[in-house]
């Protein structure tokens, strides 16, 4: 190692130089003080923010509540956020980060709150929102697999405190992964190995990339994960009894068996908790996560194929139309470009909110690592990186060709290291020969990156990611369905029979409900009320008339109704129609029987 | 029969002793003396004892056996049952719960209680857990799993349910065969997977069709209003039949015979009646009647495997065990890996039916020869019944229980569809002139309400009229015992194939250099496999374990093959006193060698979740 990385920490922390931990003064009130892999440093805890949640609860427009309790005893919390009465209104569902080393959506979407409900008073368009919508939001759906990335030393965690046999071989936990070289991080190990997967990059021996056969390379490294092969089935460390993700265990596309799947489908306290408080907000019509399976820049991709299968498998062509608006817009407001192919999902709780909970569904990754600016000279020495490019560690004997200019195998990692480097954050842990106990006479190096960077931007980044995603929830209402009643009318036809008709239309910029939403019958159609007419002999029609799915801009429903108001029955002075449906807010009309 | 067999319903001793070889009760220590001077397989000499408490405790008779022992007994049932009960009628919720209680009390070594949990409206789901308590532990002795009533209008299915843990108790003391089962294997009865239902269906006015449903409250018809537009008794009688109308248009007439029959009439043909099904009212005002009642999912669409949501599997809730009483079930059966076989109890239709409930998926073969030998068998014992696939042969079914429980668990499981039309009149008909000729006939009218005029609120003067809702899908009071009975036999035929091990011989044979081959046969006495082919290929249950424990001898290597001569055998790598064996075949044996160092006395343990566990003692001399 030839800097040390936490160099630059050296005045505040000194007791954490040998661990990488990053000492930070916490909490509104500045007294506590904990210790937070660097990471998360600046990144609100958990009890930082309960307290936060509990500060903006004493807004009179704020009610927190918990969904449930975790196996872990932590709360799935729930803040509400709206003038007037919440659950009678349109609602949007956000929630935070549904992959627990993902802490930044949990910032993000608590600082949205923050931001939100700060400018009730002040800001119009924010008062607007919120005299006409609902705003749910969960920021830490995941609270004990959050909680594992805050502990020594720093590894990523991929489920919640129920105890699994991650590599199903009948004992659990027996193998987790290690810290082998004490310093602080559990990354990665790669042994030489000419049969193996992966080769260096010859623009920087750190990065390794697949092997490719057809351009006649040959291997150079095995990756594996840096710990020991405890119960010598000659894996490494692939049995942390590691949970059960949260983002694995909804139905759709579940992966049965998987790691971190969990014995079923919503087998846990947080997933149950906050599927059952979807169903039970039938008024919810669109919800936001946070996840690395992002599709505000991956836009789903409907096919006319799965359009027509039984069981649909993708965004339908006329949703993803919809969703498309709006994430172009959000694309056009965020700070970052070039955002990084999403990962496939199964079992995620974003398909699963469109395609079985059949609602407008939005997952955003919320950062990833910039292009690294152009002047690269720095690059490696600014960075606490701790190679120059052009590594020895590339193998001399390496027999592999350079890797050409324009292929993109190891883009990302090198752009990252650039970016790291630039920054001035260590990353990055430099490939450090170990003497594995496990792996006798070969060549084993640990290093990679650690863990958390990649997903979690600098704190100090964090802020200006906030203000987009308070923008999408604008966006989303400002498109919202809207419906208006047109040409009412009542016409005696005489002899105490009445026609009352009258049109419902959609004057919203997105339709009543996602074409998913009436596949999946999982949404509440619109409901138009005649009242007045106590006493009436119905001839067609009855008093209420459902309503399907209206399009955006002018889709348009006639409602038409016929009855005999017998001689004894007194004839109405005034009607009223009501429109009402849970995610739109209700429209009602008098008339006259004229 | 003579004199002396009547007088002796229960089992002597020496009637004990002529069961099969001791040495192949699986729960038992058969205490295995072995010495071997030659090279000789199989040369040991295996003694064994009978535990201290065996089967044979139960044949004390009691008082009251020594009062009935005049009685003629009718074969295949216990000569003087301690609990009392009619197998021709229906049990109430707090009648099942008091016949488990009885036998609880009644007999405390085989029967425990317990409850799995609440349901939606807060009756406890009792379960029985039923073994002979006296040998061997429950949690390690093979486990057959049965449910009823998942569906709380198809009754009966909680009475075989229940009837089957009476039988098993009851039938303890004077049958071998029962008390093999109970001395070998554990029994989980659970006959009311839906209570609420259950009493709904006794005391409220329902068809024979309805509540299929739980009683969670929905907003079926989703506006925003719950269950507020339910069928309705028009007539008050108790029972919700159907409604019809008079037209000289309608699509229906009246049978010549069967006047309460509606008949669909000929094309060019004039009818009398239309349709407007079953009885009630629009009272939301919607324009439809009855579409928002009680419940309106389906218990038995809420299991893992397959899941789909209600678009694609009508009756689908929300997600899989969305439902409190199968997610307290699944967790009592989670908790008991040991569970090797699995029944349900449904009707109607006369069917053994297996998996897979959806034919884009498949079990595998070896399996499903397993499914095909019970099912087969099925056929015999219950006339008129047929064995099934629910995918191919009946309709398409995703997120069953019975697929939860093979493809999840590893465990295989059949479906009873209780109640075929075979039994009217020994023939296959099926035809609904059938139904009221058997009532006519057998039934004397009890089976149905004729057609009533009833004033209707929106349809103006209308007929209400139809079977009762305790006929149609139930079986009537005189068949109601025979029903269980025969399901009852199916279900323990099943129970008895799981697989059951054994150590069939042990024989020792010195290799020089102070050096011994140990050489066990272990044996799977059952046609079941220890892991069903879907266990295997998702790791679902641990091998079966072999061990060879002993401080005197020293492991030094271990293998096992399926093959008398030992080719392609495995060396067991790690652990090698343990002989890790992934499946033990149906009716198969598996040969565990051990060389080992040293001289003395050991134990070879084995162990299998599903297969249950044996041991002998061994010497090395």
């Amino acid at each position: 190692m030839k800097a040390n990385p936490h160099k630059n920490k050296r005045l505040f922390a000194p007791a954490a130089l040998l661990t990488g931990f990053t000492w930070m003064l916490t909490g509104p009130t500045g007294a506590v003080a904990q210790d937070v892999p660097s990471p998360l440093s600046g990144y609100a805890t958990f009890s930082e923010m309960e307290a936060r949640l509990t500060k903006l609860a004493e807004s009179p427009h704020v009610s927190l509540r918990s969904l449930g309790v975790t196996t872990g005893k932590r709360n799935v919390w729930l803040l509400t956020i709206s003038k007037g009465e919440v659950d009678n209104r349109p609602g949007i569902a956000v929630l935070g980060n549904v992959v627990g080393a993902h802490v930044l959506g949990r910032e993000i979407s608590l600082q949205m709150a923050e931001q939100i409900v700060s400018s009730i008073e002040t800001n119009p368009e924010i008062a607007n929102l919120l005299d006409r919508f609902a705003l749910y939001v969960i920021p830490n759906p995941t609270p004990d697999e959050t909680e594992k990335h805050y502990r020594f030393p720093v590894s990523e965690h991929t489920g919640n405190e129920t105890r699994t046999d991650d590599d199903r071989d009948f004992s659990t936990g027996e193998d987790p992964p290690k810290d082998l070289n004490g310093d602080g991080w559990v990354t990665t190990m790669r042994v030489q190995d000419r049969f193996a997967s992966h080769r260096s990059h010859s623009d920087d021996g750190r990065v390794l990339v697949p092997v490719d056969s057809k351009k006649g390379e040959i291997g150079e490294y095995r990756i594996l994960t840096e710990g020991l092969d405890a119960d010598d089935d000659e894996s490494f460390g692939e049995d942390a009894a590691d949970g059960v993700a949260f983002n694995r265990n909804f139905p759709f596309n579940y992966p049965y068996f998987g790691k971190g799947a969990g014995p079923h489908q919503v087998s846990e306290i947080e997933t149950r908790a906050v599927a059952d408080f979807l169903y039970d907000h039938p008024n919810i019509g669109a919800v936001i996560c946070f996840s690395p399976e992002d599709n505000l820049f991956n836009s789903w991709k409907a096919s006319s194929q799965t359009d027509g299968a039984r069981i649909k498998t993708k965004i339908l062509t006329s949703d993803q139309t919809i969703q498309d608006q709006i994430a172009e817009q959000f694309r056009s407001i965020y700070p970052g470009k070039d955002a990084p192919e999403s990962p496939m999902g199964a079992g995620s709780f974003s398909d699963w909110a469109y395609l079985h909970y059949g609602r407008w569904s939005f997952a955003s990754r919320g950062w990833w690592v910039p292009k690294a600016a152009e002047d690269a000279n720095k690059t490696a020495e600014a960075s606490g990186a701790q190679e120059p490019k052009a590594s020895p560690e590339v193998p001399p004997q390496s027999e592999n060709k350079p890797i050409a200019k324009d292929d993109k195998r190891g883009a990302s990692d090198l752009n990252a290291l650039k970016w790291f480097g630039q920054q001035g954050i260590p990353a990055f842990s430099a490939w450090q020969p170990f003497d594995h106990p496990n792996l006798p006479g070969k060549k084993v190096e640990i290093g990679g990156w650690k863990p958390l960077f990649l997903l979690n931007p600098p704190h100090k980044l964090v802020g200006e990611l906030v203000n987009p995603h308070v923008e999408l929830i604008r966006t989303l209402a400002l498109k919202w369905p809207q419906v208006e009643l047109k040409e009412p009318k009542a016409v005696p036809l005489g002899k105490g029979l009445i026609e009352v008709s009258c049109e419902v239309v959609n004057v919203g910029k997105m339709p009543t409900m996602p074409e998913m939403a009436e596949v999946s019958g999982q949404w509440f159609p619109i409901q138009v009320q005649l009242h007045g007419v106590d006493g009436a002999k119905w001839i067609e029609g009855s008093p209420r008339q459902s309503v399907g799915r209206l399009k955006e801009l002018g889709g348009t429903k006639e409602i038409r109704w016929l009855f005999l108001l017998p001689s004894e029955v007194s004839p109405p002075g005034q009607l009223k129609i009501t429109v009402s449906a849970p995610t739109i807010l209700p429209v009602e009309q008098s008339l006259e029987v004229k | 029969m003579n004199k002396t067999q009547s007088q002796t319903p229960m089992i002597a001793p020496s009637t004990s002793s002529q069961l099969a070889r001791p040495i192949t009760r699986t729960m038992r220590t058969a205490r295995a003396m072995l010495f071997c001077a030659a090279p000789i397989m199989f040369a040991a000499t295996l003694l064994s004892q009978e535990p201290s408490t065996g089967a044979a405790n139960s044949s004390e008779p009691s008082t009251q056996d020594v009062k009935v022992q005049a009685i003629y007994k009718a074969v295949g049932g216990p000569t003087s049952p301690k609990v009392p009960v009619y197998w021709n009628r229906y049990h109430n919720n707090e009648e099942v719960k008091s016949i488990l209680d009885q036998l609880e009390s009644n007999f405390p070594e085989l029967v425990k209680i317990e409850s799995v949990g609440n349901s939606t409206q807060g009756r406890d789901m009792w379960v029985a857990t039923i073994t002979n308590r006296k040998v061997g532990e429950e949690s390690r002795k093979p486990g057959f799993w049965i449910d009823g009533g998942i569906h709380a209008n198809e009754i009966q299915a909680d009475e075989v349910a229940l009837y089957t843990a009476w039988f098993l108790v009851e039938m303890h003391g004077e049958n071998k065969f029962v008390q093999e089962l109970l001395r070998d294997r554990v029994f989980y009865i659970l006959p009311s997977m839906s209570p609420d239902s259950r009493h709904a269906h006794f005391y409220e006015p329902n068809s024979t069709n309805t509540p299929r449903s739980g009683l969670r409250e929905v907003d079926d018809d989703r506006d925003g209003k719950v269950n507020e537009d339910a069928f309705a008794d028009l007539n008050g009688d108790g029972h919700i039949t159907q409604m019809r109308i008079k037209d000289p248009n309608g699509r229906f007439k009246s049978h010549p015979k069967f006047a309460n029959l509606m008949l669909p009439v000929e094309p060019g043909e004039r009818g009398e009646f239309t349709l407007l099904g079953i009885e009630g009212y629009d009272v939301d005002g919607d324009g439809r009647v009855s579409e928002d009642g009680d419940g309106s999912y389906d218990p038995n669409r809420d299991w893992p495997w397959k899941w789909e949501p209600g678009y694609v599997q009508r009756g689908a809730f929300r997600y899989p065990f969305s439902l409190i009483e199968n997610r307290n079930m699944s967790e009592f059966v989670l908790k008991h890996p040991n569970i090797a076989g699995a029944q349900t109890y449904h009707n109607t239709g006369g069917m053994l039916l297996r998996g897979p409930g959806s034919k884009q998926d498949a079990y595998e073969a070896s399996d499903l020869r397993v499914y095909d030998r019970i099912g087969k068998t099925g056929e015999k014992i219950l006339p008129g019944y047929r064995y099934l696939n629910v995918a191919n042969d009946l309709y398409e079914v995703w997120g069953g229980e019975i697929d939860w429980f093979h493809q999840m668990l590893g465990v295989y499981t059949f479906t009873n569809e209780l109640f075929v039309s075979y039994n009217y009149f020994h023939q296959s008909a099926g035809s609904p002139e059938q139904s009221h000729e058997f009532d006519q006939l057998l039934l004397f009218g009890d089976g149905l309400l004729e057609w009533r005029e009833v004033d209707h609120p929106t349809y103006g003067k209308v007929d209400v009229g139809g079977f009762k809702k305790n006929w149609g899908r139930q079986p009537p009071g005189f068949m109601l015992q025979e029903e269980c009975h025969r399901n009852m036999a199916f279900t323990l035929y099943h129970a008895n194939q799981m697989p059951l091990l054994n150590v069939q011989s042990v024989s020792i044979k010195p290799l020089g250099n102070d050096l011994t081959e140990v050489t066990a046969i272990v044996e799977n006495q059952r046609w079941t496999p220890t892991h069903s082919a879907v266990d295997l290929k998702q790791k679902i249950t641990p091998p079966v374990s072999i061990k060879l424990e002993s401080s005197d001898l020293r492991v030094l290597t271990s293998q096992h093959s399926t093959d008398l001569l030992m080719r392609n055998a495995t060396v067991q790598e790690k652990d090698r006193a343990n002989v890790e064996v992934p499946s033990i075949g149906g009716s198969s044996v598996v040969y565990v060698r051990w060389i080992v160092a040293g001289k003395g006395k050991g134990n070879i343990a084995v162990t299998s979740v599903k297969g249950g566990s044996a041991q002998v003692d061994v010497v090395v001399p």
